[in-house]
């Protein structure tokens, strides 16, 4: 007799786009007239149909070319004008339309979305109303593995839409940096870069972001994330847009640094991203 | 082995720690064998709630009381706003937290399940 019953969570699937693929897939966002301010917010999905336990955030469409796209744009959750912040400060900028190269940046989030939720977003940018395009996929049904319940940002600098500048070690690692504290018990990290603050041109190379603590890196968090970047510093996660599962104590200071395949000597963004 | 339930309440759950054991903001070592199963009502959570849940217990019958599981409870919890926690064997000296990370306290009801 058999007891053991299959697994088959997360088989349900919805998101804010159909169709043919587009270069308008998404809901657009933009920010305020006035550059580092968020514009007004965005639905996203009306009602989501299932209990979520997997998030997907794409964004894209917020690059122009030879300019400085610094930009950040929050989830939130909730009804309209009543909306409380789930996911803050993805970094967005640096990111070209989907009929080119590094068209899209995407965050994964084990992360519970009851059925029912209103879901919108909004954007900030280094540029007067900066736009962007946000797809979101949620994933559900059945059983689930651990999924969290709210999402900290850590390295983020609201005022300059950008996350913390980190410079890329080469032949050794780059210097950890504080990213900053956590509030709850992260069970899962997801890394992320975007652009330069300090010109718009790049070598063509690959970063990996390490997480660390007390200028030594996390067990199994070692290349946490890897990045491509091109010579219009548009970035992209590489090898996946989904974190590790770990176990980060509330109050911790979470560190970053990054080494890349070929000579950056200028600083890169970065933010760590923690679900609890 | 009976089943019972031997603390069962709701309580308005604020900033400062709150054990479920005692009812009370005074945290507890309960010594009382078993194997425990707590449920909690979270129907009252709303969006931009956050309450964090600690069960702690001593290894050893001389050791120190620490968390074993922490979970965070974010936002309304829409049709799932009862959770049961895993069923855990507590003997040397356990209590089970809630405290509000958030602004606005609740009021959340449990029951401590017991086999033993």
């Amino acid at each position: 007799m058999g007891l053991h019953i299959p697994f088959h969570g997360n088989v349900q699937h919805e998101a804010n786009y159909t169709g043919r693929p587009a270069t308008t897939w998404g809901t657009q966002v933009t920010g305020s007239a006035t550059p580092h301010t968020l514009g007004s917010k965005a639905q996203l999905i009306a009602s989501t149909a299932f209990d979520a336990y997997w998030v997907v955030v794409t964004i894209h469409s917020t690059s122009t070319v030879a300019t400085n796209t610094n930009a950040l744009v929050n989830i939130y959750r909730g009804a309209s004008s009543a909306e409380q912040l789930l996911i803050p400060n993805l970094l967005a900028g640096w990111v070209q339309v989907p009929t080119s190269a590094f068209a899209c940046r995407a965050f994964e989030f084990p992360l519970r979305v009851p059925r029912g939720t209103r879901l919108s977003a909004d954007i900030q940018g280094i540029q007067a109303s900066k736009t962007a395009r946000v797809m979101i996929d949620l994933y559900g049904g059945g059983d689930s593995e651990w999924a969290g319940q709210k999402v900290e940002c850590l390295g983020a600098v609201t005022g300059s839409s950008r996350g913390t500048l980190l410079t890329p070690g080469t032949t050794s690692e780059g210097s950890f940096v504080n990213l900053g504290a956590s509030v709850s018990d992260f069970k899962y990290l997801l890394g992320m870069v975007q652009g330069t603050d300090t010109d718009t041109t790049s070598t063509n190379t690959t970063v990996a972001l390490d997480a660390g603590v007390g200028g030594s890196v996390l067990t199994d968090l070692e290349n946490l994330n890897v990045f491509n970047i091109n010579t219009s510093e548009m970035s992209f996660p590489l090898a996946s847009s989904r974190g590790r599962f770990c176990r980060i104590p509330a109050g911790t200071t979470v560190q970053g640094r990054l080494q890349a395949l070929g000579a950056v000597t200028e600083p890169i963004d970065a933010a760590v991203y923690g679900v609890a | 082995m009976a089943i019972s339930v031997p603390y069962e309440q709701n309580g308005t759950i604020t900033g400062t720690e709150y054990s479920l054991v005692n009812d009370g903001t005074t945290l507890q070592s309960v010594t009382d064998d078993g194997a425990y199963q707590l449920w909690l009502d979270l129907s009252a959570l709303v969006d931009g709630d956050e309450f964090l849940l600690q069960i702690k217990e001593k290894v050893e019958a001389a050791g120190t009381q620490r968390t074993a599981l922490s979970k965070t409870f974010a936002n309304s919890q829409g049709n799932d706003s009862h959770w049961p926690s895993p069923t855990l064997i507590l003997v040397h000296g356990w209590d089970m937290t809630l405290t509000r990370i958030s602004a606005t306290s609740r009021v959340i009801a449990w029951s401590i399940r017991k086999i033993a």
